[in-house]
């Protein structure tokens, strides 16, 4: 392995004088390559048309509309699992695989996941080739959903460790680039399949392949750049509050023990609701504010819309977790699910049967995306002062399972809860309200887990050798 | 033994910082451009909404 030692923990130990500003663009690097996950739809619809096109010879000038009964090739719900395997992956990688990266360090696991990202789309092409679906499921599911979990948490202990004074807004700025990263990736994408398409051919393939090998070089910014800070570093001038907050600690939990808190589960909670409850906005947003505002709003104001909210989802999760670091986690979280909840009320009120104001929607859906995506940001800071730094990568590795959950489960809830109001003569812009005010009550139960946090028992504190010896030699 | 420590220039800082706001900044920009039209008057308000059977 000699030729991998570089990327090994000791050989990434930052010398004396390295600035620690060096350390969020490599972070970066990472969350806005995996980020292009969430522009992944954009491969659908060619995805849909590859065997038509190439038996066209050439005739099909412009894609007709999907027709999902009658699909041209892969159905769309079949294309679908790739996006869901994916994240499913995310979550169960970033679990398992937090642990290790914690002994192997930020730079093995980066150049891990950049391997594993890349080797995803190269995989994917030649399924694409072959035209064998199950090649897709491996390649940008499995194997890339895994190169997504560990690149997710891999900066994350590490800017901990470099922003002691800043903990929220260093992971905020990584986790907002995750939220960036499909900006780059949706116009990336059909721009270079734009340039690979022939008459014959869509350009899928090729711009698998390029995509693979441009987010391969990308990434490889990050693991050269990236360091970790030598033990008992401070920055320059730093000192600890000597009052620190309730829940901030000054010591270390083990992943093993902190999974057996009842404070990791109450976070675990918080995310899945928090999560839960902005999916119940995102998955519906085009046809709702349609809907509300009918005749009002056409399909690419529509698209406008969603646009907008990807800004303000990004924007929020750098935001709301620097806010966190002056007015804490609790209470960064009591703001999300208060504040959440009365706007999520308000929401549909804002429609033409009510209030019919398109500003004041697009405001409410605004605010409620940037604490949807502040939640995903603040919760590392927020493990980090309940757990200590030690395996903060870990926690948050297995705290990441409710966001996979709360993937799978909201669509379904959101769909199942509009179909069934649909069906039973309900008007589309009401279903739309029952599932926000379903929303509220899945706020009130985040709500209620945050409220509950406390700080953690010393049982599960974290006890060196070296710490051991000095307490029996204390009981002698 | 301070005056061996050798700081990271500056400029080496700011290019790390070029090479993902650059991206980044095309990619807000594209995205932009999508948003706009949210902002933009639609021709449907103009006309008669007709009732769905």
């Amino acid at each position: 392995m000699g030729a991998f030692s570089f990327l090994d923990r000791n050989r990434s130990i930052a010398q004396p004088g390295f600035s620690r500003w060096l350390v969020p663009p490599a972070a970066l690097s990472i969350h806005l390559a995996i980020g292009q996950a969430y522009a992944f739809s954009v491969f659908k619809k060619p995805l849909n048309y590859l065997l038509q096109i190439a038996a066209s010879g050439g005739g099909l000038k412009a894609l007709p509309a999907v027709d999902s009964a009658n699909p041209l090739d892969w159905k769309f719900t079949d294309l679908g699992w790739i996006f869901s395997i994916a994240i499913v992956f995310l979550g169960l990688s970033a679990a398992v695989f937090g642990k290790w990266l914690e002994r192997a360090g930020p730079r093995k696991a980066m150049f891990a996941s950049a391997v594993c990202f890349a080797s995803g789309f190269f995989v994917s092409a030649i399924g694409v080739h072959l035209h064998q679906l199950w090649l897709l499921y491996l390649g940008y599911g499995v194997i890339g959903g895994i190169g997504l979990g560990l690149g997710y948490i891999s900066p994350v202990s590490t800017l901990i460790k470099w922003f002691p004074d800043r903990p929220g807004m260093a992971t905020g700025m990584a986790i907002m680039g995750f939220g960036g990263g499909a900006l780059i990736g949706a116009p990336l994408a059909n721009n270079l399949m734009a340039a690979f398409r022939t008459d014959h051919d869509l350009g899928v393939e090729k711009t698998f392949l390029v995509m693979g090998a441009i987010y391969f070089l990308a990434m490889m910014f990050g693991v050269f750049t990236v360091r970790v800070p030598q033990e008992g570093w401070k920055p320059e001038g730093f000192a600890a509050p000597a009052k620190p907050r309730a829940l901030v600690t000054a010591n270390n939990v083990e992943v093993n023990a902190a999974f057996s808190t009842p404070q990791f589960w109450l976070l675990w909670i918080v995310l899945c609701m928090n999560v839960t409850a902005g999916i119940g906005i995102l998955e519906q947003a085009s046809p709702m504010i349609q809907e509300l505002f009918k005749g009002r709003i056409t399909a690419s104001a529509a698209a406008g819309f969603v646009a907008l909210l990807s800004l303000f989802n990004m924007g929020g999760r750098f935001v709301w977790s620097s806010i966190s670091d002056y007015i804490g986690r609790k209470n960064t979280y009591y703001a999300f699910f208060i504040l959440g909840a009365i706007l999520y009320y308000l929401a549909p009120r804002t429609g033409a049967s009510g209030l019919n104001s398109i500003p004041l929607f697009v405001g409410i859906s605004a605010i409620i995306l940037t604490m949807y995506g502040g939640g995903f940001a603040t919760i590392p800071a927020y493990l980090r002062d309940l757990f200590g730094t030690m395996e903060v990568g870990a926690i948050h590795g297995r705290l990441l399972t409710a966001w996979s959950v709360a993937g799978v489960c909201g669509p379904v809830l959101v769909n199942y809860i509009r179909e069934y109001e649909k069906s039973k003569g309900v008007p589309l812009a009401d279903a739309y309200s029952t599932v926000l005010y379903v929303m509220v009550g899945l706020l009130i139960v985040g709500l209620i887990a945050n409220a509950l946090v406390r700080p953690v028992n010393q049982k599960y504190w974290y006890k060196s050798a070296e710490s051991d010896k000095n307490l029996a030699t204390a009981a002698v | 033994m301070g005056s061996e420590i050798k700081k990271t220039p500056i400029a080496l800082v700011l290019l790390a910082w070029l090479f993902v706001s650059v991206p980044w900044g095309w990619g807000i920009t594209q995205l932009w451009k999508n948003a706009r039209k949210l902002f933009q008057a639609p021709p449907a308000a103009t006309m008669p909404v007709t009732p769905s059977k």
